[in-house]
């Protein structure tokens, strides 16, 4: 399965009451700064819609983004054109880039102490109708794929899967881990 | 699984043969524009034709905050148009023919705007959606997915037939004639890839309204629009059209023209085949800024323009379609989708109430009523297309249409389920009250996304849109009622001059920094089929209209006159006591004084409309320049209070040397000592900076400084109202091109004359 239009959500555990206007000087500061991995294009927002995709970052293969769909905070990585040779190692960097990016803005001077990203609670669903059509072929197939990758970064029988039934919805899971396992940690592994 | 198998081959037996015959084509197209073989310029109309179009920093570069950054898209030397990066971000319009929109359709929308966009699908001021932020090799692949549910982007963009648009609430109205749905759909099938439309030098919109004094259709801004009526003919009630050409909003919006009255409904059809051919055949070609119909149409005066028309019919091949596809098109019109039933008395859902007030509309079929989804500046979830879609199914059966305020209307709800849509809708956040209203702000996407854009449209938009949705309940009905459009720069889609109040995107300098504006255009009129346009006084800071707003708005509702509406305000005050109003907010700081003025809506950057960095050079260098500029706007400001007065030739006299100072004003940025007559200062201009392309460069446009020439050139010594109303505009705009000139220009000499 091709899997390089990958999601990965991690939801926030404080935070979601945080003005999504807030995000938006952070998120240009960082194209200032280069902060992230990828070119990074601009900055776009959808602060009056109801549990939209929030603020964005466009960048060339991604789009970061402080996400309210379903009405559930998280920071997305929204992978579009990164040309990993292997399906894991897309969800390798999906991952890094991710967590990377939630950690940096953890740690922003206007969100410090009142912002965090669960490491171990988030959603992973691959963002292509065509590659992963809703149904359980495909969830088995991320699942082959997802599980050794998991098993590596969180251990094995440390998390658990809830796969998507909704036929309308991407396939993918959400992964809830025993615990939360520090960023930095999690990092040194993806590197 | 799904591996190797490609949309194209999913998707074959779905799509109509020949829309999928085009897309390959287009695919095609795409391959050789990527090998080399294909020149970008021609790749870039043949990509537009399919709807596929530019976006903002698709040119390589873009403001940080603190400097230009060189944007380094990853096939650097490839390009999909002049000056169009090849990877850069892109834009795809999708037409919805009438605003008609089917739950599978909604559904492929909320599929697309997921995969290939941002999660959002936004409808626009035309009635078609766009997605942004789209790479040009997806495109393809989206339009075959659109044509397995009948979509086609065929013409959404380029010098073509766009979108036919029509009255939302056709078929169901309280004041329609007849209903417009199968005319309309007609003509969209009739001119969809029409030989005689693939010539013209600049797009061409097409409008249908139901009825002569609402707004929904706005007839009088388009380059054809079609009003119904009904006449008797031998004694029998016949449907007709009084068929209208040659208006259009752009930078200076012109009122479409009477072309023919009381036109029999079979006649619509070659009528417009014949409009075609004539303006493909007489309008401009190499003039970009000049080509609309309407150039075309006012420069023959609408008699000869009509002779030539009725000229053209008579020679006409006979074409079977022009009666047949109307009373096809009739035979496909929606089923009446439930039974009609009546709100029953009782407890209701928290907020349906008010929300009731604002949001549904009483249909012309007893015991059905139209409801107004709200959507905050046009911009819709993957969730909320899908959510919609459900509720069409179960309570309308695609009976949905998008409005050009940006609003989705669902029809032929029953009104016993009324409550229940309500609650429906409130699960989906989209159960907004005050559709309607001064707070359902219409804006063009501007400097988000929109490369012409000045001002941030949408970020003022979502400002003004919160104050007033907090202050709704204290406002008094008069001011609730209000329209308020906001477009980023003057080229009009966010359809501001038929406006109660509104804006457009301009800039202005304080010392070496650029501030973010908006020209503000008051006493235009949506009614009427968008029958007045409205006329600018003032340009005032981003950050300042609010304020601007409420001062103008409290002196409405203060100095008003018993039933006086706010047009008829604006003519009574005059506008040079409400530029008296908002003067002192038009006045600008330091930018150490102010430095939150040098920032706009939701964009915490410092603004800038160009490259040019902090210099006292530069400042010092303007300063002369200023000094005419301000002369200029003097000038134009008389000019309005001329025409107000319908003083017509004192208008377009005062708008000509308006442009004169403005033109000087160019001249002394590069050389602060110039003094000459107007003749000099013309000439000077025309050698030096338009013939060198050194005006045209920095303004993007030519039609700016072919308003002076016309004006000098052509000086009008008795015009109509019409003439001088258009004069008037042009000055305002051709300074509003000075000013972006001198925002933009590298400081040096007066450039060799060419």
């Amino acid at each position: 399965m091709d899997f390089h239009k990958l999601n990965v959500k991690f939801f926030a555990e404080k935070g979601s009451d945080i003005p999504l206007a807030a995000f938006i000087p952070v998120f240009h500061r960082w194209i200032q700064e280069d902060k992230l991995e990828g070119f990074l294009v601009d900055v776009t927002e959808y602060t009056h819609v109801h549990h939209g995709p929030g603020v964005l970052i466009i960048a060339q293969e991604a789009n970061y983004s402080v996400d309210e769909a379903e009405g559930k905070r998280g920071f997305m990585y929204a992978q579009k054109r990164v040309p990993e040779k292997k399906a894991e190692d897309h969800f390798k960097t999906a991952f890094r880039r991710a967590l990377q990016a939630a950690s940096f803005l953890e740690s922003e001077k206007e969100f410090a102490g009142k912002l965090k990203f669960a490491t171990g609670h988030f959603e992973v669903t691959i963002n292509d109708r065509l590659a992963a059509p809703a149904g359980s072929a495909s969830q088995a197939e991320i699942e082959k794929t997802l599980k050794p990758f998991l098993d590596h970064l969180y251990g094995a029988g440390s998390y658990q899967l809830t796969g998507e039934k909704d036929p309308k919805k991407l396939a993918g899971f959400v992964v809830k881990v025993k615990n939360n396992p520090e960023a930095k940690d999690l990092l040194t592994k993806l590197k | 699984m799904s591996e190797n198998i490609s949309w194209k081959a999913k998707l074959q037996d779905q799509m109509p043969q020949d829309w999928a015959k085009e897309i390959d084509e287009f695919e095609s197209s795409i391959v050789l524009n990527k090998q080399g073989k294909m020149e970008p310029r021609i790749f870039a109309e043949t990509r537009l034709r399919r709807g596929a179009y530019g976006q903002r920093y698709d040119n390589g570069h873009r403001n940080d905050g603190k400097q230009i950054r060189q944007l380094k898209y990853p096939n650097q030397g490839m390009f999909k148009g002049p000056d169009t990066h090849w990877d850069a971000p892109g834009m795809e319009r999708i037409k919805f023919p009438w605003g008609g929109i089917t739950a599978d359709q909604l559904e492929v929308m909320a599929d697309l705007a997921e995969e290939y966009s941002d999660g959002i699908g936004h409808i626009t001021t035309r009635q078609d959606f766009q997605l942004h932020f789209i790479h040009i090799e997806d495109t393809p692949n989206i339009m075959r997915r659109l044509a397995a549910v009948g979509i086609t982007t065929r013409e959404a963009c380029g010098n073509s037939v766009r979108n036919v648009t029509a009255c939302p609430l056709a078929g169901v109205c309280n004041t329609q004639a007849f209903d417009v749905t199968p005319h309309s759909k007609a003509i969209f099938q009739f001119m969809l890839g029409h030989p005689d439309a693939q010539d013209f030098g600049r797009k061409f919109k097409i409008a249908f309204s139901g009825c002569p004094g609402e707004g929904c259709g706005l007839v009088n801004m388009h380059d054809m629009g079609f009003i119904a009526k009904k006449v008797m003919v031998n004694g029998k009630e016949t449907k007709c059209f009084d068929v209208y050409v040659g208006g259009g909003l752009g930078p200076v919006p012109y009122n479409a023209k009477l072309l023919f009255e009381n036109h029999p409904e079979d006649e619509i059809l070659p009528a417009t085949q014949a409009v075609a051919r004539v303006y493909g055949r007489l309008g401009e070609k190499k003039i970009r800024g000049m080509a609309r119909i309407k150039f075309l149409v006012a420069k023959l005066g609408i008699e000869e323009f009509r002779k030539l028309v009725v000229e053209e019919r008579k020679i006409l091949p006979h074409d079977p379609r022009w009666t047949t596809l109307i009373s096809e098109c009739a035979k496909e019109q929606e089923s009446v989708p439930q039974k009609p039933s009546e709100l029953k008395d009782g407890s209701y859902p928290k907020g349906f109430v008010e929300w009731a007030k604002t949001n549904a509309y009483k249909q012309i079929q007893p015991g059905y009523t139209t409801v107004y989804v709200k959507v905050p500046l046009g911009d819709l979830t993957s969730k909320q297309l899908r959510g919609l879609a459900e509720l069409s199914r179960t309570f309308v059966k695609d009976t949905v249409r998008t409005s050009v305020e940006q609003n989705l209307l669902f029809r032929w709800v029953p009104n016993a389920d009324l409550p229940a849509f309500y609650e429906a809708l409130g699960k989906l956040g989209l159960n907004e009250a005050n559709a309607n209203t001064i707070s359902d702000i219409t804006s063009c996407p501007g400097t988000d996304t929109c490369k012409l854009g000045i001002s941030a449209s949408r970020g003022l938009a979502r400002e003004l849109s919160s104050q007033l949705d907090k202050q709704m309940e204290s406002l008094p009905p008069e001011v609730k009622n209000l329209k308020l459009k906001v477009s980023g720069c003057p080229n009009s889609c966010g359809q501001h001059p038929m406006s109660d109040l509104g804006f457009y995107g301009v800039s202005r300098k304080s010392g070496s920094y650029a501030v973010p504006h908006f020209q503000m255009v008051i006493g235009g009129e949506w009614t009427n089929n968008g029958g007045t346009y409205g006329m600018a006084v003032a340009a005032v800071p981003s950050k300042r209209i609010p304020e601007a707003m409420k001062r103008l708005t409290d002196k409405f509702v203060k100095e008003r006159q018993k039933d006086e509406n706010f047009q008829k305000f604006i003519a009574r005050v005059g506008k040079v006591e409400i530029k008296n109003v908002l003067q002192d907010l038009t006045v600008l700081p330091t930018h150490d004084a102010e430095p939150e003025l040098f920032t706009d809506w939701g964009d915490p950057r410092e603004y800038t409309i160009a490259d040019i960095g902090k210099g006292e050079c530069a400042g010092e260098i303007v300063a002369p320049a200023e000094f005419s500029t301000t002369a200029a706007e003097n000038k134009v400001f008389e000019a309005q209070l001329k025409l107000d007065a319908k003083d017509f030739k004192g208008a377009v006299d005062y708008a000509y040397e308006s442009m004169v100072f403005a033109a000087e004003a160019v001249i002394r940025n590069h050389h602060r000592e110039y003094v000459g007559n107007a003749d000099t200062t013309v000439d000077i201009f025309r050698k030096s900076f338009f013939n060198t392309g050194v005006f045209v460069k920095h303004v993007n446009n030519t039609q700016f400084a072919a308003f002076l020439f016309k004006a000098h050139d052509n000086k009008l010594a008795n015009p109509n109202p019409d003439e001088a109303h258009r004069q008037v505009e042009e000055a305002q705009l051709y300074l509003e091109a000075v000013y972006s000139y001198m925002n933009n220009a590298e400081p040096g000499p007066v450039p060799a004359a060419k």
